[in-house]
């Protein structure tokens, strides 16, 4: 191991960044938006435990449990999302690439067209 | 330069080699994040960059990118692990014009992290959210390990090989 001053420099400022990113302390979560492609598909309520099965060019079977939401099953070829946590707050998401689909945590809805008015 | 053609070919035939065996290993069973591999074959593309310059190692990722992903994991991949490697080769090549200051620790680590850096990028336009960034810190971790790993790598083969000149 020879390691240089920049080296250094290097790890430090990605620790930095890493740990900067991760510092907003994260509020708990009150609906999950599924989105598909950017699109809305649907938005469900984390209190209320639900099942609910994803069609897109595969099959995510989403189900939220105790104000967790989780994929518990998928046809897609990598099965990250199913292997992903369960996710509770405002933020955390989980997303299945192969099928394009995206679950995100949310606070309160805040639509968009507020801010532009 | 029709050596200099086909010494490049050997190494994209030595990356696809090495991408196509890291896909043995379950790294993803352990961390379950989606993209998230050692990138071995990195250690390739640097030491190409290194030994031929640029665009040499441009043309190596570009031919191990596309036979990986056509024979592995689908077009749809091909945009992710392009963007990141793309990112990570202009942000080592520019390290590596300051040979002073950064090892090929620092270039790799740098590298490992701008890969991952394009591909949450990449996915944040595939999925139209930026809410995946939030995948970015841990990502960031673990580059940095995996990083230091592809370094040390390289480090070894640049010592083994130090007498060759391509």
């Amino acid at each position: 191991m020879r390691l240089k001053y920049g080296d250094l420099i290097i790890i430090a400022v990605i620790l930095l960044a890493a740990i900067l990113m991760i510092i907003p302390k994260k509020s708990n979560g009150e609906q999950v938006i599924l989105t598909c492609d950017g699109e809305e598909i649907a938005v469900f309520d984390l209190n209320k435990n639900t099942e609910y099965t994803f069609h897109g060019s595969y099959e995510n079977k989403l189900i939220i449990e105790n104000g967790y939401a989780f994929i518990s099953e998928s046809d897609c070829p990598d099965k990250v999302c199913v292997r992903s946590k369960k996710i509770s707050k405002s933020g955390e998401t989980i997303c299945c690439l192969p099928n394009k689909m995206m679950l995100t945590v949310v606070s309160i809805k805040i639509k968009t067209d507020v801010i532009s008015k | 330069m029709t050596e200099k053609i086909a010494k490049c070919g050997v190494f994209a035939a030595i990356a696809i080699v090495i991408s196509s065996l890291e896909r043995l290993i379950p790294l993803q069973a352990v961390v379950p994040l989606p993209g998230i591999k050692l990138g071995l074959s990195n250690c390739v593309i640097l030491f190409v960059l290194i030994q031929f310059g640029f665009l040499s190692a441009l043309s190596v990722l570009l031919i191990k990118c596309t036979v990986t992903s056509v024979l592995f994991s689908g077009i749809s991949s091909l945009v992710f692990s392009l963007s990141g490697g793309f990112l990570a080769l202009c942000g080592m090549y520019l390290l590596l014009q300051f040979k002073k200051l950064f090892s090929v620790y620092g270039i790799s680590v740098c590298g490992a992290a701008l890969h991952n850096i394009g591909q949450v990028a990449a996915a944040a336009v595939m999925l139209g959210s930026i809410y995946i960034f939030e995948y970015l810190p841990v990502m960031l971790f673990i580059s940095i390990i995996t990083g230091m790993i592809t370094g040390g790598i390289s480090d070894i083969i640049g010592r083994r090989l130090k007498g060759y000149r391509g």
